[in-house]
C-alpha cells in the first residue's frame, strides 16, 4: 500500500481519485498504525473542481491540481479553510489494485457514479444523485444495487428513504426484479408506517405507489393492510389509488383474490358519502377512489355507492365520478375489455346528474 | 364633515372595497411599497403568474394557483400550489426537500371560485399530492413536461404512473376539475423556439451543459419534454391563462367557451411595455 504524504493532517484514510481513466486507492498511515482506512474520501479529478467528503460531512468544495513529477503523481488539494493537502503516491498503484471486477474497461463517469452511490461516507442525497446517474447508463446493475440496499436492514433512515425514491425513478426491466422490488417496497412501507418523522410520510406513500405500479395482480392482497387505519401515516388514499391503477385496464381474473379489498374499499367509501361526514380534500379523494375501486373490480355495490354520491347533491362530485369512470372505460375499450357495467354506471350518473345538477356546463 | 357623514363615507368606502374584493378581475400587480389595500386581496386558487425577468415585454413565464386567499402587492411572496418542478400540491409535497412553496406574483387572474369549485380543486390537489409523494427535487425534469400540458407515463407493467405537468398544465387541470375550461386545447398556436426560449431559458440552457449537470436535473433532451425536432410547437404558454380569465366579468364570470389563444397572448397584456393596460 503506498503511503500518503500530507503536509497537513488529512483525515480520510482512503483517497479514491480519478485521473482520466485511471483510479488510485491510497491508505494513510496514522502514527503507530500500519494502514487501515479511517474514513473515505473521493476526489473527482475532472474539470478543475472536486467534490470531496471529509469525515462524512456534507460535500465540501476543494480545489486540486493533478500533476506528474519525478515518477510520482502528485495531487494538491486546497480545502475551504485554505489548508493545503499534498498527496503523493506511486505511479504503479493503478486501478487494478483497488477496484473490483473490470473497472479498467468501464466508462469513467459510470465508474464514478457507481462508486459514489456505494460510498457510505457521502450524504444520502449525493448517493441518490449518483445512483440515478448510474441507473441511466446501467439500469440493470443499478436496480440490483437498489434491491440489495432495500434488503439492508442496517441502512440509515435517510439512505433507506433515498433508495425508495430511487426505486421509484429507476426502470426495473426484468420481471423477476420487479417481483422482488414490490415485496421489498411493501415490507419497507409496513415497517415505516408507524414513523412519526415527517419526512417518512411521502416515502411510505411513494413505496406503496411504486409497489402498485409493478405488483403482480395475483399478489394485490399484499396491499390490503394499507387500506386499514392505524399507524402514524395514513396510507389509505395511496393504497386505493394503487389498486385502481392495477385493475383499471382489466378486471381481476380471479375475483376471490380481491374480495377483502373490495369489501374494505366499499366500506371506506360508504361511510364517507354520508352528507354529515363528507368533506373535500383528502377525505373526498379517498371516497371517490374507493368508489372507483368498486368499479374497476366489477363490484355489484357500485350502484349503491353512486346513489350515495349523488345524494350529496354536489355537481363536482358527479362530474368527477363521471370523468374517472370515463377514463377507466377508455382504458378498457383500448384493451378490448367488456365495459357494459361501466356504461350502466355512466348512464346512471348522466341521468341523475342532469336531474340534480341542473345546467352545469 | 360631520361624524355621521364621515361614518357614512367610511361605510361607503368599506362597501366599495368589499365590492372590489369580490370583483372578478385579471390584472398586473405593479410593485408597491405602500400598504396593500384590502382591494388587493385575491381569492384562494386565483391564478397568479410571473414575468420573465430582465425583459419588459410582459412575457409570462410561470403560472400557479394561490394556496389561500391572499393580499398581493407585487413584491411579497405568496403561498401557491404549482408545478415548480417538482410539483407542490399540499402539505406532503411541501416536506420534500427544496419544494418551492411560494412565488412573488406579478399578475393575477381571479375568477372568484365558488365553494363547489374550490372543493373540486381541493379534491384534485389531494389526489395529486398523494401521487406526487415520490417527487423529489432530484432530477426534477423527469416530472415535468413542456408539451403537451400533461402526460401520464406508464410503468413497466403498463399501469399509469404519476402525471407530468407543465406549469400551465397544472393550472389547467386544476381548473378543469372545477369544470372551468380555460383554454381550447385543440387550438393552441404553434410557436417557434425564439418565442419559447424566454419562458424556458433554463431548459434550453441545459442543452449546453455537461452531461452530469443534465442528469442532475433529469434533462434527457428536448424530445423528452415534448419539444422535438420540429421548427415550432403547440405549447400552452402561461400567458394564455390570463387572457382567458381576463374575459370574465362580474356579469359573466364564466365565459361559455374556452379561450382560443394566439401566439401574441404569450404576453399579458399583449402591449409591449408592462403596465400599459389591465393594471389597477
Amino acid at each position: 500500500m503506498p503511503e500518503l504524504v500530507s503536509k497537513q493532517p488529512f483525515n480520510p484514510g482512503i483517497l479514491q481519485a480519478k485521473g482520466g481513466s485511471i483510479r488510485y486507492r491510497l491508505a494513510r498511515k496514522k502514527p503507530g498504525q500500519t494502514d487501515g482506512p479511517l474514513a473515505m474520501a473521493m476526489a473527482i479529478m475532472e474539470k478543475e473542481y472536486y467534490d470531496s467528503i471529509f469525515d462524512a460531512e456534507p460535500a465540501r468544495r476543494i480545489v486540486g491540481i493533478y500533476k506528474e513529477r519525478e515518477g510520482y503523481r502528485t495531487y494538491s488539494l486546497t480545502d475551504e479553510s485554505g489548508a493545503q493537502h499534498e498527496l503523493k503516491w506511486e505511479d504503479s498503484q493503478t486501478v487494478s489494485e483497488w477496484s473490483d471486477e473490470s473497472s479498467q474497461r468501464r466508462n469513467p463517469i459510470e465508474d464514478d457514479c457507481r462508486a459514489r452511490a456505494r460510498n457510505p461516507a457521502l450524504s444520502a442525497h449525493d448517493r441518490l444523485e449518483a445512483l440515478l446517474e448510474w441507473s441511466r447508463s446501467d439500469s440493470d446493475n443499478a436496480s440490483d444495487f437498489i434491491l440489495g440496499e432495500l434488503r439492508n436492514e442496517d441502512a440509515q433512515p435517510a439512505w433507506r428513504n433515498a433508495v425508495i425514491y430511487a426505486a421509484d425513478a429507476v426502470e426495473f426491466r426484468l420481471p423477476e426484479s420487479r417481483e422482488q422490488l414490490c415485496g421489498e417496497l411493501i415490507r419497507a412501507a409496513r415497517s415505516m408506517r408507524d414513523s412519526q418523522a415527517q419526512d417518512d410520510r411521502p416515502v411510505v406513500l411513494c413505496a406503496i405507489h411504486r409497489a402498485g405500479s409493478i405488483i403482480p395482480r395475483s399478489r394485490v392482497g399484499e396491499l390490503e393492510g394499507f387500506l386499514e387505519p392505524g399507524g402514524a401515516i395514513d396510507t389509505r388514499l395511496a393504497a386505493l389509488q394503487a389498486i385502481v391503477r392495477i385493475f383499471e385496464a382489466t378486471p381481476p381474473d380471479d375475483p376471490s383474490l380481491t374480495t377483502k379489498i373490495a369489501d374494505r374499499s366499499v366500506t371506506l367509501a360508504t361511510k364517507r358519502w354520508d352528507v354529515d361526514v363528507f368533506a373535500a380534500g383528502e377525505f373526498s379523494a379517498m371516497t371517490i377512489e374507493g368508489t372507483i375501486v368498486a368499479a374497476v373490480l366489477g363490484d355489484d355495490r357500485l350502484e349503491t355507492l353512486l346513489n350515495d354520491a349523488m345524494s350529496l347533491g354536489k355537481s363536482w362530485v358527479t362530474r368527477k365520478l363521471t370523468r374517472r369512470l370515463d377514463e377507466v372505460r377508455g382504458f378498457r375499450v383500448s384493451r378490448g375489455t367488456d365495459v357494459s357495467a361501466l356504461d350502466q354506471a355512466l348512464e346512471k350518473l348522466k341521468n341523475e346528474g342532469h336531474r340534480d345538477v341542473g345546467g352545469s356546463e | 364633515m360631520s361624524e355621521d357623514q364621515s361614518n357614512a363615507a367610511d361605510s361607503s368606502a368599506d362597501q366599495s372595497a368589499s365590492a372590489q374584493r369580490r370583483a372578478v378581475r385579471t390584472c398586473q400587480l405593479p410593485a408597491t411599497s405602500s400598504p396593500t389595500p384590502e382591494a388587493n386581496q385575491f381569492s384562494k386558487y386565483a391564478i397568479v403568474g410571473n414575468y420573465v425577468r430582465k425583459r419588459d415585454d410582459c412575457f409570462v413565464q410561470h403560472a400557479a394557483i394561490l394556496a389561500e386567499t391572499t393580499k398581493l402587492d407585487g413584491v411579497s411572496e405568496a403561498s401557491v400550489f404549482h408545478m415548480a418542478p417538482p410539483p407542490h400540491a399540499g402539505i406532503q409535497t411541501a416536506s420534500l426537500r427544496g419544494a418551492k412553496k411560494t412565488i412573488t406574483p406579478q399578475l393575477v387572474g381571479d375568477l372568484i371560485l365558488t365553494n363547489d369549485e374550490c372543493e373540486a380543486i381541493d379534491d384534485w390537489l389531494a389526489g395529486v399530492e398523494s401521487e406526487c409523494a415520490s417527487f423529489t427535487t432530484l432530477a426534477p425534469l423527469q416530472y415535468y413536461v413542456i408539451r403537451p400540458h400533461m402526460v401520464t407515463p406508464l410503468s413497466e407493467e403498463g399501469r399509469r404512473r404519476p402525471r407530468r405537468f407543465s406549469c400551465s398544465g397544472f393550472v389547467i387541470e386544476a381548473y378543469r376539475e372545477a369544470d372551468i375550461k380555460l383554454l381550447e386545447l385543440e387550438s393552441i398556436p404553434r410557436v417557434r423556439v425564439e418565442t419559447l426560449r424566454p419562458a424556458y431559458e433554463f431548459f434550453f440552457s441545459l442543452e449546453e451543459r455537461d452531461s452530469r449537470t443534465q442528469e442532475k436535473f433529469g434533462f434527457k433532451g428536448r424530445e423528452d419534454l415534448g419539444v422535438d425536432d420540429a421548427d415550432s410547437w403547440d405549447v400552452v404558454l402561461p400567458g394564455y391563462l390570463f387572457h382567458s380569465t381576463a374575459r370574465a366579468t362580474d356579469e359573466n364570470p364564466r365565459p361559455p367557451h374556452p379561450f382560443v389563444p394566439e401566439a401574441r397572448h404569450a404576453c399579458f397584456p399583449c402591449s409591449n411595455a408592462r403596465g400599459d393596460e389591465n393594471s389597477y
